[in-house]
């Protein structure tokens, strides 16, 4: 009986197959050990830990955030679709603070306003103009150095008058300052050095140190943007024909041709806005 | 909302929009819609109000020419806004005549009677008795089921598949000529939510514990459909599940027109529930006393006292065989690892 352990001995298929079964085994006793614990079906023993370790974490304010987001989907009764979205480090540094609708003062344009962000960036509009440097205005696609179109609302579908599908959701109009024969973006993304030492930083700053800070992000920028009728007129700062913008939708643009617009401009935002 | 029926209404809510517009004639024709797009189509053309609320307002277009409402212009719902820039707008009035003509009884079209369906089912705010029900503000309204509905046609012909049919639309073109009205009339006729997006409508208030304790209903429903067997095979995208309304509605009544159970008149009374499981499209040769499942049973010792026990003993049954076995494979692979060892030095 001495002598070496006999139970080693078996043929190495059966090590396999009790691999397997021990698997399956494992899968089933997993299994019933979540009916036993957080199932609904079951007894639900650890349900109310799982609670009170939820409610540690719960935020009021996310909660009535996302509560209103869904009910405010159903309330606009139109059906909501879901467009791309920049990740985080990809987006201009003002989106570390402001959204694309961070326009809500004006009561008549604010709406107007937001909708921009869409197809500009913040400095299209708020850029303000550096003494003896020229501005001129280009698609920015963060993704591709060089984009190439076609873009959005440049042009007309023929068959159905609507602008025409794109596939390129994330190119905007920017500006960049002409030094020489070179162009040197007007805006910061969110991986610069400024933005990305903000983010390390910010939760150890005081309130007025952060007013600082604030304040840096906005140099270069104005409080008020442009008039609508910087861009919407004849004498626009936005090169139609260059930025892609074919002949008829540039006069749609130019005019905003609509007979109330027209008619009615006195009442909106900014008198001769449609001249 | 159970995660699992939110998740997949997400997916299912924009299907339909992507299948439309795979079916889409090329000859679609896009809605006169007065000039509103041209500021509404812009996805950016919202706001976060006063009181930091966000606020939509845009309409995508396409969607909107695939909804049923595509040939009702948007002044036609919007009544109030004459002039452009305009003013705050008011609410829809979902009731309000609108411009279109209703053609077999050729009276401009509204949605009145509906309401009338409404007031005379256990959504109603005025009970039989003339008086206002408690806790008013719970009961639906138009809005609270229904956004701007997109066709989701459904396909007859030989099996039923959500899509349509193009040898029913071969039908329709030995009379008719216009592809658009063949194409408008076939979704009209075949558009059906799926079985989840509906129990997602009701979800919003039969999922609510607050609310179903306010009035005394034993249930979360849309949950406990979810649970049950017919919940989990509607989860698998087939059309001929049974919904929330293939039982809640007499055969041949408004949808609109669902009753409380209690109600002998009810489909889904004591008396009459029988008759649910065994029409001809369901359970046919069935007996009437089938209709004892419990379709809204919950695991829950007073609502469903059989299926809890029944529960309890399968949990007991599976626990009482796995966990010795654990125990000897656990043993097992100790000595594996460990041939030689011994406690206490036995030899
Ligand atoms: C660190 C956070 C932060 C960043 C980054 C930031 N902002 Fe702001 N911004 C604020 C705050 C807070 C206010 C409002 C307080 C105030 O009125 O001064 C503000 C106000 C503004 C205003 C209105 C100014 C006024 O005086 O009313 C404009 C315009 C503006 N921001 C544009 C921008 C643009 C464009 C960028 C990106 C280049 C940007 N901001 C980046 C925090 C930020
Ligand atoms: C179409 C041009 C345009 C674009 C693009 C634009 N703005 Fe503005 N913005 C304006 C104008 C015009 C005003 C002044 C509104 C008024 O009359 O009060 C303004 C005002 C503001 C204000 C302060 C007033 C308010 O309404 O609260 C903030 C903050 C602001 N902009 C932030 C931004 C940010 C952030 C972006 C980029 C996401 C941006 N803007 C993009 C035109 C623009
Ligand atoms: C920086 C230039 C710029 C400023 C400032 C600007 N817009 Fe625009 N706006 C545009 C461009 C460019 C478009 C077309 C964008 C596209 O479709 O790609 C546009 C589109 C529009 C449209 C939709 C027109 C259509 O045919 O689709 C409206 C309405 C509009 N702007 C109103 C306004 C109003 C009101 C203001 C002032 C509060 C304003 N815009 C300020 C450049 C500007
Ligand atoms: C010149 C651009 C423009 C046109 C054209 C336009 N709207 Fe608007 N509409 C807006 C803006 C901007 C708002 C948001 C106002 C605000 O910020 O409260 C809005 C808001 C709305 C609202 C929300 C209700 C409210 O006022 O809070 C409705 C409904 C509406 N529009 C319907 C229409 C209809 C229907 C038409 C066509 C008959 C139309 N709009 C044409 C710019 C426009
Ligand atoms: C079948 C009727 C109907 C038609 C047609 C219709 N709408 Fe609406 N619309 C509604 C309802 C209902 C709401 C929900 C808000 C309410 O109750 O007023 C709404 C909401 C809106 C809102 C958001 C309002 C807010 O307060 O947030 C806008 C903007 C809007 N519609 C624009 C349009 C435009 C543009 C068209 C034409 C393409 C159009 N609608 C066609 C019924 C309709
Ligand atoms: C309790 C929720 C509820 C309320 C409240 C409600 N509906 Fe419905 N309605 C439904 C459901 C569910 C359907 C069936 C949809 C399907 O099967 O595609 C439906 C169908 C319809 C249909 C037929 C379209 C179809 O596809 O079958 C119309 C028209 C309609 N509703 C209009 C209204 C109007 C108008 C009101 C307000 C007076 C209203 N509904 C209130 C749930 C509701
Ligand atoms: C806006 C909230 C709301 C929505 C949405 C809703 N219901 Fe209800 N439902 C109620 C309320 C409140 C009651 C209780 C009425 C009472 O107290 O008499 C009720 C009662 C019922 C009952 C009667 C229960 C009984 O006593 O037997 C049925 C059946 C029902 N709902 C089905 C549905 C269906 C199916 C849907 C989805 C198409 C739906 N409900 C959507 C609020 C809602
Ligand atoms: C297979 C048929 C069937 C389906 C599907 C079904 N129900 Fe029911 N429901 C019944 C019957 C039968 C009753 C009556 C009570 C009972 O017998 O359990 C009932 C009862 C109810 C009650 C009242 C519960 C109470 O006792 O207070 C509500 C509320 C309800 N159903 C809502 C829904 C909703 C919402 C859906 C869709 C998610 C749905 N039902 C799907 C058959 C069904």
């Amino acid at each position: 009986m001495p002598g070496e352990p006999k139970r080693l001995e078996h043929p190495k298929s059966v090590y396999l197959i009790g691999f397997i079964f021990k698997i399956i085994t494992l899968t089933v006793m997993i299994a019933v050990i979540y009916q036993i614990t957080f199932s609904p079906h079951g007894p639900a023993v650890l349900v109310p830990i799982q609670k009170k370790i939820a409610e540690g974490q719960k935020s009021a304010i996310l909660d009535e955030v996302k509560k209103h987001e869904e009910y405010e989907k159903h309330r606009h009764f139109h059906n909501i679709v879901e467009y791309p979205q920049l990740p985080e480090n990809m987006r201009p540094v003002c989106y570390i603070c402001h959204s694309n609708y961070p326009h809500s003062k004006n009561k008549k344009v604010r709406a107007l306003l937001n909708m921009h962000t869409q197809f500009f960036v913040c400095e299209t509009c708020h850029i303000e103009p550096k003494k003896g440097m020229d501005v001129i205005y280009k698609w920015y696609n963060p993704y591709d150095p060089n984009p190439k179109g076609p873009f959005f609302g440049t042009s007309y579908d023929p068959e159905t008058g609507n602008l025409i599908e794109v596939s390129d959701y994330f190119s905007k109009i920017a500006p960049y300052f002409v030094k020489g024969d070179k162009y040197e973006s007007a805006i910061q993304i969110q991986d610069s050095a400024l933005a990305q030492d903000y983010a390390k930083v910010k939760d150890q700053l005081t309130p007025e140190q952060r007013d600082n800070v604030k304040k840096k992000f906005h140099i270069n920028i104005k409080p008020k943007g442009h008039e609508c009728k910087v861009c919407h007129s004849k004498k626009s700062i936005l090169e139609f024909k260059k930025l892609g913008f074919t002949p008829n939708r540039t006069v749609d643009i130019q005019q905003l041709n609509i007979t109330g617009l027209v008619t009615k401009y006195e009442k909106f935002y900014i008198p001769n806005l449609f001249k | 909302m159970s995660l699992k029926i939110a998740l997949k209404n997400y997916f299912i809510l924009f299907l339909p929009a992507i299948t439309i517009m795979l079916f889409m004639p090329a000859t679609s024709f896009s809605a006169d819609i007065g000039n509103c797009l041209l500021c509404h189509k812009y996805p950016g053309i919202s706001r976060v109000d006063e009181e930091g609320k966000l606020k939509l307002f845009y309409v995508n277009e396409d969607i909107f020419n695939n909804s049923v409402h595509a040939k009702v212009k948007c002044d036609g719902c919007h009544t109030d806004i004459k002039e452009i820039p305009h003013k705050h707008a008011i609410k829809v009035d979902c009731l309000v005549e609108c411009h279109i003509i209703e053609p077999a009884s050729k009276k401009k079209f509204s949605h009145k009677d509906v309401q009338t369906f409404i007031n005379k089912s256990v959504h109603g705010v005025i009970d039989n008795k003339g008086k206002e029900k408690k806790f008013k503000e719970d009961f639906p309204t138009c809005k609270s089921c229904h956004d701007n509905p997109l066709y989701r046609p459904i396909s007859f012909f030989k099996r039923v598949r959500p899509g349509i049919s193009e040898q029913s639309l071969g039908r329709c073109r030995v009379c008719h000529k216009s592809e658009d009205f063949i194409y408008r009339s076939y979704n009209h006729v075949t558009t059906r939510l799926h079985p989840l997006n509906i129990a997602g409508v009701c979800a919003k208030c039969h999922n609510d514990l607050a609310l179903v304790t306010r009035h005394g209903l034993s249930t979360k429903a849309v949950y406990s459909y979810g649970e049950t067997f017919h919940g989990k095979a509607a989860s698998f995208l087939d059309e001929r599940i049974p919904n929330c309304l293939d039982c809640h509605v007499s055969k041949g009544e408004s949808v609109h027109q669902m009753l409380t159970h209690k109600d002998p008149n009810a489909s889904t009374s004591e008396q009459n529930k029988g008759k649910i499981c065994t029409t001809i499209d369901c359970h046919p040769s069935a007996s009437p006393k089938l209709a004892k499942y419990g379709v809204h049973s919950e695991f829950n010792l007073t609502q469903s006292p059989a299926q809890y026990f029944f529960t309890v003993f399968f949990i007991v049954l599976t626990g009482g065989t796995l966990l010795p076995l654990m125990v000897i494979i656990f043993l097992d692979i100790v000595r594996r690892f460990f041939p030689n060892a011994s406690i206490g030095g036995r030899k």
